[in-house]
């Protein structure tokens, strides 16, 4: 109790409360802006967090994840464009409702079922995260591996089209890593003699290029989007939000659940959780036939399934140290940029800022709602915003940025090359999520790699001794193994099929 | 620009190959049965063999994708043009921000970024833009957050 009231207090003071004002107001913003994700928007405020306190920046972040969701939904629904790879599920189906005069009125919904997602998301991470660092506790070298090799196998093989190009992606994380001292026997590798490079790649300069400078690359060479809202006559954002909603209660029940199942999930983010929600409303409705044609209801249960994944994204990297996605990755390297390790000990020496960030998620989730409608009614000046401007002072927010980590222009040079790096490999399908998550996974996943097989004397056995590590293993062997094993299913359905007498 | 998964399958060998090279390198203990190289070399070995992966796969499509595929953005020269312009930009401020100062550096990249992508005619609005942008942004991190930004030649006039 103890606890609760001294994480309400420090939330609840006015430099905590500013904090997640002005986050607020940078998550709507940032989000309402078409090619401006989740993950670029918290990699654009990384330069600022880092000289802010724990609490303050983790409630930062905390507050844009919650706010930017939602703001990616206004270009979906007046310009069909995604503001964020979250509302890409059901951006059609919004445009079609906008079309027929009810834009403001679709906006008004979502954003009250974005909302309310995001509070079911919160108490969910609330309830569940420490009755998981409880059991948590009891976790091994052996556990820590399959978890990491877990979350980044599913970030290579599930959330990417093309798992070989993932798996390099993935690979090129965990070397960029790699570079400087190693944590067992400190000696430095692939340093070539650089003394910037014995400290490590700094994590917040790779992050600023490979999401910022590589967008700023592709919006230059090819161009913006151009804006043109819907100019046709509309309702008021709330009126006949209520009746609507509870004519979808059912859907507005489940969406949330998804979520948040599977936010929790590694691996799997608010995009994700989007596309399912949409795909089980359609399936569970009793008018799939009107899916497509500008119909609300699948769009209300991916509208919360996508807040609510939010948060449910916060429970595995709480409570293990695994993201859930991009954004949580991010979060967790700023754990480590302050000096803590995120995982179950958290829980018990950090308990005032583990609470902390889960009273920012709520308030920011209700603190959604006015902002939210000022956005919705300012709509038309945000979608509008120029983007070659935009970028430009994008650009200069990353060389300033990528410079504050250590004061060096070298953070800068990081920045451009990585950025480039990964402007060539998007063009070339190659995802750069799994880079980061890659970066930030390596030191827990080399660590206890190297420990478990000291430990075990060199057995790759010791590694499945344990009855949740040999789950977790076959859980992630599953996933590898599953697009050969499809393959071969394929081919043998195949040959099954020529084989049969016609 | 789009290379033939096999061009790219290579480069991602070449690359691979040169790191299992340097882990080669590192010392080893003679006690030890698990050096610096174990972790670096397991990764490098499967990146090797995703990069041969897709040498084989690149080459089993190269009838239907070619060596090279130019996007529309890739054949416009000015869409080049502007790349370079990007990327040479940054480099320039890496180069010379520490004598000329952000407020400098920082204002020149960015207006004459915006000048090559509105047009000389919109001048003014891309001064403007520049001016507001680098003088926010100082603001923020020099002042506000005490980050040291280089000042170069305007060292003399601030102090």
């Amino acid at each position: 109790m103890d606890v609760l009231s001294a994480a309400f207090a420090q939330v609840f003071s006015l430099e905590i409360l500013t904090v997640i004002f002005v986050s607020a107001v940078f998550g709507i913003f940032a989000g309402a802006l078409p090619g401006i994700s989740v993950t670029l928007a918290v990699a654009l405020m990384l330069p600022i967090t880092f000289f802010m306190s724990p609490v303050a920046a983790l409630s930062a972040i905390a507050t844009v994840c919650a706010v930017a969701i939602f703001a990616g939904d206004i270009p979906s629904v007046l310009l069909r464009i995604p503001g964020t790879p979250a509302s890409a599920a059901y951006t059609d189906e919004a445009y079609e409702i906008t079309r027929k005069g009810k834009g403001q009125q679709l906006l008004g919904a979502i954003l009250l079922c974005s909302s309310f997602g995001g509070l079911v998301g919160a108490l969910a991470l609330a309830v569940m995260a420490p009755i998981l660092a409880d059991f948590a506790l009891s976790f091994t070298y052996y556990e820590y591996f399959w978890l990491a090799a877990l979350g980044l196998t599913s970030a290579a093989f599930i959330c990417t089209n093309d798992p070989v190009k993932g798996v390099v992606s993935l690979c090129i994380g965990l070397m960029l890593a790699m570079v400087g001292f190693d944590p067992i026997f400190s000696l430095p590798r692939f340093t070539f003699g650089v003394v910037e490079l014995f400290g490590g790649l700094n994590f917040i300069a790779a992050l600023i290029g490979i999401f910022a400078f590589a967008e700023i690359c592709r919006v230059y060479v090819k161009g913006g989007v151009s804006a043109h809202v819907n100019a046709r006559a509309d309702t008021g954002v709330f009126t006949g939000v209520p009746a609507m909603l509870w004519r979808y209660k059912g859907h507005l029940a489940r969406g949330p659940a998804i979520g948040t199942t599977i936010g929790a999930l590694p691996g799997a983010g608010s995009d994700v959780a989007a596309w399912i929600a949409y795909a089980l409303s359609r399936k569970a409705s009793r008018t799939p036939e009107r899916y497509g044609t500008g119909h609300p209801e699948g769009v209300i249960a991916a509208a919360s399934a996508n807040n609510a994944a939010a948060c449910g994204t916060w429970i595995p990297s709480l409570v293990f140290g695994i993201p859930g996605d991009s954004v949580t990755a991010i979060v967790i390297g700023v754990f480590y940029l302050k000096g803590l390790q995120p995982g179950p000990m958290v829980f018990l020496n950090e308990s005032v800022l583990i609470y902390s960030i889960f009273i920012a998620f709520f308030v920011a989730n209700i603190l959604m709602i006015p902002a939210g409608f000022v956005a919705i009614k300012a709509a038309r000046q945000i979608t509008r915003v120029p983007q070659i401007e935009l970028m430009s002072v994008v650009l200069l927010f990353c060389i300033v940025g990528s410079f504050a980590i250590n004061n060096t222009a070298f953070g800068v040079l990081l920045m451009l090359t990585l950025g480039l790096l990964a402007f060539i490999m998007q063009e070339n399908d190659f995802p750069v999520a799994p880079i980061i998550l890659g970066m930030i996974m390596a030191p827990l996943l080399e660590e206890s790699f190297m420990q478990g097989m000291i430990l075990g004397n060199g057995s790759m056995l010791a590694f499945v001794s344990r009855p949740i590590a040999a789950l977790l293993a076959l859980v992630t062997i599953l996933i590898v193994a599953w697009p050969v094993l499809r393959l071969l299913y394929h081919r043998l359905g195949a040959r099954g099929g020529a084989g049969r007498p016609a | 620009m789009r290379f033939n998964d096999a061009i790219s399958g290579l480069a991602i060998i070449l690359i691979a190959a040169f790191g299992l090279f340097l882990v080669a390198q590192f010392p080893s203990y003679p006690n030890d049965r698990f050096g610096p190289g174990l972790f670096p070399g397991l990764t490098l070995t499967i990146m090797l063999s995703c990069g041969a992966l897709l040498v084989l796969r690149g080459i089993r499509r190269r009838h239907v994708q070619g060596a090279v595929v130019l996007d529309a953005w890739a054949r416009d020269p000015r869409s080049i043009a502007t790349l370079a312009i990007l990327v040479g930009g940054v480099a320039l401020y890496i180069m010379f921000s520490h004598s000329l100062g952000f407020p400098i550096a920082g204002f020149l990249l960015t207006f004459l970024l915006l000048l090559w992508m509105r047009g000389p005619r919109h001048w003014l609005r891309s001064a403007v833009t520049a001016g507001i942008a680098t003088l926010g942004i100082f603001f923020v991190f020099a002042w506000i957050l005490r980050v040291p930004l280089p000042l170069g030649i305007l060292t003399n006039l601030v102090y």
